[in-house]
């Protein structure tokens, strides 16, 4: 079954149609990239998929997790999923961490929010945690606050609260938009390893063909609000069958770095 | 060679830090060359275009355009300096003024450096060499898209007819296909005119297809300089090294 299967999703807001008739599956443990430039409604889709969607903001159709309709869910369902079957991760780790909370104290909500845990057992989960995605010195890290940390040891501890309570999909909405290209890096191959470890689903939103590439079986492709071709990640790639993928391509082809052939090793 | 640029040992220290933001760095700007500075944000590049452009006092060390000092001219020597070395800025939201049309915001520094100059023919010749319709002029910055805004500053840049075009991150804020786009035009305009380009950027896709030099900056100085093609096919540096293995490539092309 699909963790995730969004049929004929219409989002219109203020009478425009930003978001029209979209058809999109993620299997299970498949890792799927949402692709678009500016306008082209792949956050709203993923808004609409964790419920976040703007009050002004009407949606049809049906949204799936694991089989649960999700689109019309109260709020009090979408909180329970969110942290929990449904991880997320936004472009902006410091708007999605709590200033005032502690580290080890935000790492561990989504845990909390599930069971009861002891203070004792809090610390030693958050240290766990903090070891999991690599934050330096995990005993102290997680007495410390969000502004104490780097952007890339921040997304570290969003990557690490999306996949805590082993989610069934994991929504990534730019997440590495805002990070150098080193710390971009190690963040996908963290997403990346976090995914493969819990055994989630990705969904990863993106304006960059080349972190699709390198993370993505299969690509999504969303221009003005309609899906205008899905298909294998090579395949795409290799054979864009919609003439604005294949101008997409093209532009990425001109503006992306691509690897010299032999390199050489000094 | 025609030295347009002469760095010598600039360093930069920010009131109130404890540490250099910038340098020791020296480098030199040869006419018609195009330079790139690459670093990721910190680095000290946009320090360093800064100070060459004469906006920001180093903190020790020297910057010569043509042999003379670029700090502390005034009058007609600073004129000639803003007319020769132009600027394009990251965000082209923030860069045009939102109260002037688009005429008025090619024409200002036409106004201000080339006394003289029919202005009005030449803005529409500079929206012609940005491939943006006359008409454009009557319009104000919040009508136009990401892409058309920097093909104004682009043309704003231009006016002057300067010797030198300094672009900060220049394609960074747009969309893909638009980076193409102002990518190409960027491209030919600096063949078409003979410019010399000091393109400061963390995108490698961009300055490999735009620079034939490049300087790879860390930690505010300069780690590795050289030809592009041959800095990205042999790194030396092993910041270089994990800078270009941490870019995310597309696969190879079938041809």
């Amino acid at each position: 079954m699909n963790v995730l299967e969004i049929r004929d999703l219409t989002v219109r807001i203020g009478g425009r149609t930003v978001v029209d008739s979209v058809n999109l599956d993620v299997g299970r443990g498949e890792r799927v990239g949402l692709l678009g430039e500016s306008g082209s409604g792949k956050s709203l889709t993923c808004m609409a998929t964790l419920g976040l969607l703007p009050h002004t903001a009407r949606a049809t159709g049906s949204i799936r997790l694991v089989g649960e309709q999700i689109l019309g869910a109260t709020d009090r369902r979408m909180r329970a999923l969110r942290g929990g079957q449904l991880g997320c991760v936004f472009q902006e780790p410091q708007s999605a961490l709590d200033p005032l909370a502690r580290i080890g104290d935000q790492l561990t909500s989504p845990l909390r929010a599930r069971a009861r845990i002891s203070r004792h057992q809090r610390h030693e989960l958050a240290v766990d945690l903090a070891a999991r995605v690599g934050l330096p010195d995990p005993q102290h890290i997680v007495r410390r606050f969000p502004h104490e940390l780097s952007g890339g040891q921040r997304q570290r501890v969003v990557v690490a609260m999306a996949t805590a309570a082993a989610p069934a999909l994991v929504l990534a909405d730019e997440p590495t938009t805002a990070l150098d290209v080193t710390v971009q890096a190690h963040i996908l191959e963290l997403l990346g390893g976090r995914v493969t470890e819990t055994g989630a689903a990705l969904l990863l939103v993106t304006h960059d063909i080349a972190v699709a590439a390198t993370t993505c079986d299969r690509l999504v492709v969303l221009r003005g609000g309609i899906v205008v071709e899905q298909g294998l990640t090579g395949d795409v790639l290799r054979r864009p069958a919609h003439s604005y993928t294949r101008e997409l391509v093209d532009a990425a082809y001109a503006t992306s770095y691509t690897r010299p052939l032999v390199l050489e090793t000094a | 060679m025609n030295t347009l640029f002469a760095v010598e040992a600039v360093r930069k220290r920010y009131r109130g830090a404890d540490r250099d933001a910038l340098g020791p760095v020296s480098l030199r700007v040869e006419a018609g060359r195009h330079l790139a500075i690459i670093g990721e944000s910190g680095c000290g590049k946009t320090t360093l275009s800064r100070i060459m452009l004469g906006l920001l006092p180093a903190s020790s060390g020297s910057v010569h355009y043509r042999g003379a000092p670029v700090h502390g001219l005034r009058g007609s020597a600073a004129r000639d300096l803003r007319r020769r070395v132009q600027l394009v800025l990251q965000d082209p939201f923030a860069s045009l003024s939102p109260r002037m049309r688009v005429g008025d915001i090619v024409a200002e520094p036409l106004r201000i450096l080339n006394r003289g100059t029919p202005v009005q023919a030449r803005v529409a010749e500079l929206l012609a060499a940005v491939e943006l319709d006359p008409a454009f002029a009557r319009r104000f910055p919040h009508e136009l898209s990401g892409g058309q805004r920097q093909r104004v500053a682009i043309a704003r840049a231009l006016g002057p007819r300067p010797e030198v075009l300094v672009a900060d991150e220049p394609v960074s804020a747009l969309d893909v296909s638009v980076q193409a786009q102002v990518l190409w035009l960027l491209r030919r305009l600096a063949e078409h005119e003979g410019l010399t380009l000091v393109l400061v950027s963390h995108d490698l896709g961009i300055v490999q297809n735009l620079c034939h030099t490049s300087a790879v900056m860390h930690r505010g100085v300069i780690v590795e300089s050289g030809a592009t093609a041959a800095l990205l096919a042999s790194p030396q540096h092993p910041y270089t090294r994990e800078l270009l293995a941490s870019v995310p490539t597309l696969p190879q092309r079938p041809q």
